[in-house]
């Protein structure tokens, strides 16, 4: 939509074109008001002039009358008075006429100096004349007698005086009054060059005022026309804010959220007021540590405007994370939140803010997981099968009957009374370890989709022991795990069944004459299920576990990278009763020492190893109170210093503890629940549960383990299973 | 939506209810499997049955002590048997309102229905293993049971 809203350039014009016009006003109004005062003086000037153009004449009358009444003896007196007064008059006349002219600015002139110099120079004798006029005017000017009336000598003497005035200054009188008349006119047209300048000054600030007036209308419409289209936007704005599902918001360079966000950021992050707040804070809760650091390092790195954003977009450590809120009844609601940045440039060169989007991605996620799910086990179908037919029917039961207990165990300790975080965390331990064992049961016979379900539980797990809070609905989706396996466990056990009675027909049918059934195809697949069938009668317990051993070596060393080789010695003669035991031990310490003592092939050879790795179990019966068992690798060794690290990073230890650990502390550390030296989590390492699982076997069977180590060449562990032990439980599982 | 999203659902529903309604928090233990025999019933259950994508039931099961404390709180005076029922289909009816607005149309949800007596049968899904739920308020404990399939 186009906005009639004034750029930022044109912002300025109604400014700018109204200081202009004041300007331009003021300069016109303040001229005008010269140009007043110089034509009233000019008028001034003018009056005074015109006033004295009729003087000399006025005067010259009455030096006449006088002459006449002195004549006839008549009475001259107002006439002298009235020439006196004219006389004095034309003075102050002349007087203010220069300062007039002066004030009006005409004196720059220099015809109208002139033309007053001339004038007053021509008004100097007069005035003088008169002067000695009014002087001579003494006593009286007439006696009386019988004769008649004659001149007193004061008559005379002004008789004489006003005869000679007029004869010397009738020609003057003229020439003055021209030159008056002269300057008059001269005045007149300067009043009227100043009144004609004075309109036109007028008329220019008329119309400079109309401009203004107009251009000051005009922009104010505009103005008004921007603010109701900036309402309007800002009333789109907040529709769409206030509509938007997903959380729209700015970061500012200190890192805290601004004014205007999407009102849906509140209830995705669950904060009443996130304007103001920083950012990372607002995170703590929600994620993390490791996260958390990752976020305000990729923030760090908007702000670098040499950093291409579209580059680093893939690293976004929070474009979909799991978040965990605390509900009314402490229990805990997981969300997934996908968060996206962008930089919101105020030049062409910096970042002025960065832009984030926040939007509630659990329905797509989970959807996504169910379609893996569903994929998974269409895959599984297949996988079940080939499992079936890899594994010995016998070692598949004794498996399924493993897996049926751990469930079993699990759901026992779940149902176990007890509400507390203590009770929980027991109980989630105690589900874990169950987990933890089966999964290595089920690498050992290579049975990947188990290994896969069993991992997922670990998984969940996992996530909850991180939790500040636990409540009992928590466990939920551990429960529904647990369920899925153990239908998985039937479903491979209704397979098995299938397999086997197609094992049965096919030793049937190879028994027969092979010219009673010609089709290859099917002698083919007789003979591979008859062979498998045969192979139902071959090895012992012991002999099983050896080759499950092997399975799980193999599968491990290629899982974690590693070349490694298992020399096993004895397995065969563990009792039959003891093999479950013995197993659940040497799985987990055989995965432990591919995956933590073996080193890669380049290190090995750098320190001058065989190139492969080996590990070496071997169990003896020969001493008359304990089984032995020992489980031996070439590799790293421990290192003790190591060990006390590692458990201060783990919070099992505080720094000065580390400090003070001796080697037997270091080494009774590795069998912590929570203690693992692996950096990541795998299928086969990084819980930090292996040894755990092998202590607790032992503790179980009253036995004990010790364990001997030289750093850079090997590693020990030496078990030691008590006999009387070992044969009540055998008796009392017979029983 | 998967499982554990449809067992969270009945799970808050309850609890929920307990909040706005009984105004005092009930606590949820550990949920577990009925491995070996069927869960049991206490004195009044209010049952819905579940169609569609999933196929199965809900329960939620209380003894008569517990609903007549919830009663008392509720300021009601008639602790008899009709308003018992009436509370526990109640609380049935919200799960089913719950179920209703949080699965969509994908499922079908009943009219709850209510039994009373220990001795009552609940019909379960073949081959499904029923999730059960602690419902523990103040000293009295119920269970919600979840069994669906599909």
């Amino acid at each position: 939509m186009a906005q009639p809203v004034l750029s930022r350039q044109l912002r300025w014009l109604p400014v700018a074109l109204a200081l202009l016009c004041t300007t331009a006003l003021s300069l016109l109004l303040f001229t005008g008001v010269q140009r007043a005062a110089r034509l009233q003086s000019a008028s001034t000037a003018l009056q005074l002039a015109a006033g004295l153009t009729a003087q000399p004449q006025l005067m010259r009358s009455e030096l006449t009358l006088i002459q006449r009444g002195l004549e006839t003896q008549t009475y001259v007196g107002d006439s002298l008075r009235t020439l006196a007064g004219s006389r004095e008059a034309s003075n102050v006349a002349y007087a203010q006429l220069a300062d007039a002219i002066k004030a009006a600015g005409l004196d720059a002139r220099s015809d109208t100096l002139a033309m007053l110099d001339k004038a007053q120079k021509l008004w100097a004798p007069l005035d003088k004349g008169l002067e000695r006029l009014g002087n001579n005017k003494t006593g009286d000017l007439y006696s009386d007698s019988a004769a008649g009336s004659t001149l007193t000598a004061a008559g005379a003497r002004l008789k004489r005086s006003v005869d000679e005035l007029l004869a010397t200054q009738t020609k003057n009188t003229g020439a003055l009054s021209r030159q008056v008349s002269e300057l008059a006119a001269l005045l007149r047209e300067a009043v009227v060059n100043d009144g004609r300048s004075l309109r036109a000054l007028l008329l220019g600030g008329s119309a400079l005022a109309a401009l203004l007036l107009a251009s000051m209308l005009y922009f104010s419409w505009r103005a008004g026309q921007a603010a109701r289209a900036a309402g309007i936007a800002q009333r789109q704005v907040a529709h769409i804010m206030g509509t938007v599902r997903e959380g729209l918001f700015l970061i500012g360079r200190d890192g805290r959220i601004g004014g205007a966000h999407s009102d849906s950021l509140r209830g995705l992050l669950r904060v009443g007021t996130p304007a103001g707040q920083d950012f990372e804070q607002l995170l703590r809760p929600l994620v993390d540590e490791k996260t958390l650091l990752a976020a305000g390092k990729y923030l760090g790195l908007l702000w670098k405007d040499k950093v291409n954003e579209e580059l680093i977009e893939s690293v976004n450590p929070l474009s979909q994370i799991e978040v965990s809120f605390q509900k009314a009844q402490g229990a805990t609601e997981v969300r997934y939140l996908s968060f996206s940045f962008r930089r919101v440039r105020a030049t062409a060169s910096t970042a002025d803010h960065v832009f984030g989007v926040v939007s509630d991605v659990t329905e797509r996620v989970l959807l996504q997981r169910e379609l893996d799910s569903l994929k998974s086990d269409t895959d599984s179908q297949s996988a079940l099968l080939l499992q079936v037919l890899q594994v010995e029917p016998l070692q598949m039961q004794t498996f399924l009957g493993t897996l049926d207990a751990a469930v079993r165990r699990s759901n026992a300790l779940l149902r176990a009374p007890g509400k507390q975080r203590a009770d929980l965390q027991q109980k989630l331990q105690g589900v874990f370890r169950e987990m933890h064992s089966l999964k290595g049961e089920a690498a050992a016979l290579g049975l990947g989709t188990f290994v896969r379900r069993a991992h997922e539980v670990e998984d969940l797990l996992s996530g909850l022991r991180k939790r500040a809070e636990l409540a009992g609905n928590d466990f939920v989706p551990v429960v529904v795990r647990l369920d899925e396996l153990m239908t998985h466990g039937q479903e491979m056990s209704a397979l098995q069944e299938r397999v086997g009675q197609a094992r049965s027909t096919a030793v049937s049918a190879n028994d027969l004459p092979p010219e009673r059934h010609g089709d290859t195809a099917v002698l083919a697949g007789g003979q591979v299920a008859a062979a498998l069938a045969r192979a139902d009668l071959g090895p012992t317990p012991g002999e099983q576990l050896k080759v499950a051993l092997q399975r799980l070596c193999a599968e491990v060393s290629a899982a974690s990278k590693r070349d490694v080789r298992l020399l096993s010695e004895g397995l065969e003669k563990v009792p039959a009763s003891l093999v479950p035991r013995v197993r659940e031990i040497c799985i987990q310490m055989l995965r432990n020492s591919i995956v933590h003592g073996i080193e890669p092939r380049e290190r090995r050879a750098l320190t001058g190893k065989p190139p492969v790795g080996s590990v070496r179990i071997r169990f003896t019966d020969s001493d008359q109170e304990n089984y032995s068992l020992i489980v031996e690798d070439d590799g790293q060794g421990l290192n003790p210093e190591e060990i006390g690290m590692r458990a201060v990073t783990r919070g099992l230890l505080d720094a000065t503890q580390a400090a003070n650990l001796d080697r037997s502390g270091a080494f009774r550390l590795l069998f912590h629940p929570d203690f693992s030296t692996a950096d990541t989590v795998s299928e086969h390492a990084g819980r930090g549960v292996g040894l755990d699982v092998v202590n607790a076997a032992i503790r179980d069977s009253g036995g004990r383990i010790g364990i001997s180590t030289t750093a850079g060449k090997y590693t020990r562990f030496k078990v030691l299973l008590p006999r009387a032990q070992a044969e009540a439980d055998s008796q009392s599982s017979a029983a | 939506m998967s499982l554990e999203s449809q067992v969270a659902v009945f799970v808050d529903g309850v609890l929920n209810y307990f909040d706005t309604t009984v105004q005092q928090s009930a606590q949820c233990g550990t949920p577990h499997l009925a491995l070996s025999d069927k869960p049991e019933i206490s004195d009044y259950t209010g049952v819905i049955q579940v169609t569609g994508k999933r196929t199965g039931m809900v329960a939620f099961t209380a003894p008569k002590s517990m609903l007549s404390v919830m009663l008392m709180r509720m300021q009601e005076t008639d602790m008899g048997h009709e308003n018992l029922c009436d509370l526990v289909g109640e609380i049935a009816n919200t799960l089913s309102g719950n179920a209703r607005r949080d699965f969509g149309h994908q499922f079908q949800i009943s009219v709850p229905s209510v039994l009373s007596g220990r001795d009552s049968q609940l019909e379960y899904p073949p081959d499904l293993r029923p999730i059960v739920i602690p419902i523990d308020w103040r000293n009295y404990h119920a269970r919600l049971i979840v069994c669906l399939g599909g």
